[in-house]
């Protein structure tokens, strides 16, 4: 193991190189330094305690949705609706955070349960329209995002806007609503941790309960599956119910540990950028902590870019994902071709 | 309702069914030779920007076009490159256009207007060919129309549209057959940038006339939509594209309706403009489910082949 990760280490050098060449090269074309950018990049994602701080907070949605994701890819779904689910998840959270009436030690569980259920409801019409009608998932999923911003658009402004009415967003959640506050002066919550325990778990349900089981053989070939007598179709249901209900549980954790209110165009892309964030761990619930990690700082960081460097924009974040997504398909294929050339010579 | 009304709502729907109907005729084309592209959308967006910079600094909605279509082609050609060379899925090359196209395209738009590279000068539109204003018809919108008949033609009635769906069906008996798979995916992909690309410019040229970051929201998926629900059949993508747009034209318009702001407002909704936006989403959502069971896509879409 550790010797073909070795022989790997040259080629996967090679691909950063030329990603990295890549985007200082779009930087340049922008008109700014390449330099400066990487500097206020990683100022913004390790430089001092609260950087690494933020990069912790930007790390838990990216962990819970790229969970989300790899948990559906994983079955042979190409559920790439996370974004909405999450969306869904943060507007319950807030539905429930902000009641009046909800006694005080159930608060906090029952924003999270919510925002799980709404997300995996979410995602249950793709199931659904999968299972029923035939629709592909791509397509319904990616509709789906689009509804549910519209949704949070009109909830902001309708049923859950704030009692003063000023601006499209809720009022503040219930402070039982909230999520521990992990370092003061800090925005480093719970919410965290709470992430870190989900992908430990959802790693055991894939890997030792019969239904994970399911899942992946159905992943491996819905053929195989019927033959050996797993409910292909109960299988993809469950499915999508659990990969959106861990996009809704982000929403929720995003409510409740960071913002506390909900606004109008709530998500900087989270659920897009789970994708990126699934995909380079291989779909592994375990490898998915430090690929989010990974992705949580490139967004710490460049939030900080954008700040400190003019020209360059938040979407700087896209182009990021993209270089890295289209690395670490290039470094796959290199990989693939040389395993392949070894197995022709044994 | 009144003629003039009738006329103007026809003519601004297959107007705004023009950028949806070339992404759409593009993907019937790499779909039905076996190749799923997620990445439309990023497709569009990349040719409105680039038809909008190269219209503004050249004063010509042609040149614009040019730049639209030829961006468009560069793009689809790095789709292609993963997607169909090196044989990575292709919803996740797709999505990975999508995000590149998206940042880069706010990145340079930012550094095009900030750098005054506009000069002041006015965007050129697009000629009109009938009408004027919100309604009026332009030369892209005629040119996607010729190419419908033109497209069906190739795809049904000559020996390279035969390939092309054997291929889509059965790549390997193509393939013992002579064909070069992935060459002529990459070629329909290509052809699919370029619609896409000319997709866009006529959005940023003539719809809006002008480039806002994001601007297609979502049409690329919803051309992805059109491509099932028409069946993948060029005509069958008309139709739907022109029902999608007239649903857009439809809310729109209702929006604007005394009588329908009048009835949402006594409903205590608060603003109630994100339904009317959802609206065509939905109309796609349902339009799917009500057909979805009734098609069946290429056999081999979205996997990648190896010529033995």
């Amino acid at each position: 193991m550790k010797q073909r990760l070795l022989r790997d280490l040259p080629l996967l050098l090679l691909v950063m190189a030329l990603g990295l060449s890549v985007l200082a090269l779009i930087v340049r074309l922008v008109g700014a330094s390449p330099v400066a950018a990487a500097n206020a990049l990683w100022a913004g994602a390790f430089g001092s305690p609260y950087s690494i701080s933020e990069t912790l907070v930007q790390t838990a949605p990216l962990l819970l949705t790229g969970l989300g994701v790899a948990v559906a890819f994983r079955c042979g779904l190409f559920n790439i609706g996370a974004e909405g689910q999450f969306l869904v998840g943060a507007m319950a959270a807030t539905w429930i955070g902000t009641m009046k009436t909800v006694p005080a030690p159930l608060h906090l569980p029952l924003v999270l349960v919510a925002g799980a259920v709404a997300g995996g409801l979410w995602a249950g019409i793709a199931g659904l329209l999968k299972i029923y009608r035939g629709v592909q998932e791509v397509l319904s999923t990616l509709l789906l995002n689009f509804v549910a911003l519209q949704t949070l658009s009109w909830v902001v402004r309708g049923p859950l806007q704030e009692a003063e009415k000023g601006f499209p967003q809720s009022d503040a959640i219930a402070i039982p609503a909230r999520l521990l506050v992990l370092v003061p002066q800090t925005r480093l919550h719970a919410g965290v941790i709470f992430a870190l325990f989900c992908a430990i778990l959802i790693w055991f349900i894939l890997k030792w309960t019969v239904g994970g089981f399911a899942l992946r053989v159905v992943g491996s070939g819905e053929k195989a599956a019927e033959t050996a007598g797993i409910p292909v179709r109960r299988t993809v249901f469950l499915t999508f119910l659990l990969s959106g209900a861990l996009s809704g549980l982000a929403g929720a954790v995003q409510i409740s540990g960071v913002t506390y209110l909900l606004s109008d165009g709530y998500s900087p892309g989270y659920g897009y950028t789970a994708i990126a964030v699934a995909l380079l761990a291989n779909l592994s619930p375990l490898a998915v902590m430090p690929s989010a990690l990974f992705f949580g700082a490139l967004t710490a960081g460049s939030n900080v870019v954008q700040q400190r460097i003019s020209g360059i924009p938040s979407v700087v974040v896209q182009v990021l994902q993209a270089v890295v997504l289209l690395s670490f398909l290039g470094y796959a294929w290199a990989r693939e071709q040389r395993l392949r050339r070894q197995g022709g010579a044994a | 309702m009144t003629w003039p009304l009738i006329l103007s709502f026809v003519l601004q729907s297959i107007a705004y069914a023009t950028p949806v109907l070339l992404a759409s005729l593009g993907a019937v084309f790499s779909e039905r030779v076996g190749v799923v592209n997620i990445g439309l959308e990023g497709l569009m967006l990349a040719g409105a920007l680039a038809a909008v910079v190269a219209a503004t600094a050249a004063g010509s909605a042609l040149a614009g076009v040019m730049a639209g279509l030829l961006v468009g082609v560069a793009l689809a050609a790095l789709f292609a490159l993963f997607g169909v060379t090196l044989r990575r899925n292709q919803v996740i090359v797709g999505t990975t256009i999508n995000f590149l196209a998206l940042g880069l395209t706010g990145m340079l738009y930012r550094a095009w207007t900030t750098a005054g590279s506009s000069g002041g000068k006015k965007l050129p539109s697009l000629p009109q060919i009938i009408g004027s204003g919100s309604v009026a018809i332009n030369a892209l919108t005629v040119f996607a129309l010729v190419l419908i008949p033109i497209a069906h033609w190739l795809l049904f009635r000559t020996r390279f549209g035969v390939t092309l769906r054997a291929t889509g069906e059965v790549p390997e008996a193509a393939a013992s057959g002579g064909t070069l798979v992935n060459r002529l995916r990459v070629l329909a992909c290509l052809l699919t940038g370029g619609l896409c690309g000319l997709g866009g410019a006529s959005l940023s040229l003539g719809i809006s006339s002008a480039f806002t970051e994001g601007m297609t929201n979502g049409r690329g998926f919803i051309a992805l939509a059109v491509v099932v629900f028409g069946r993948w059949n060029p005509f069958g993508a008309l139709a739907a594209s022109l029902l999608f747009a007239a649903a857009d034209v439809a809310q729109a318009r209702l929006q604007t309706v005394t009588g329908v702001q009048n009835w949402l407002a006594s409903l205590h909704l608060g603003d109630t403009y994100p339904f009317f936006l959802a609206l065509p989403y939905i109309l796609t959502l349902v339009a799917l489910a009500v057909r979805g069971s009734k098609v069946r896509p290429p056999a081999s879409l979205g996997q990648p082949f190896e010529q033995g």
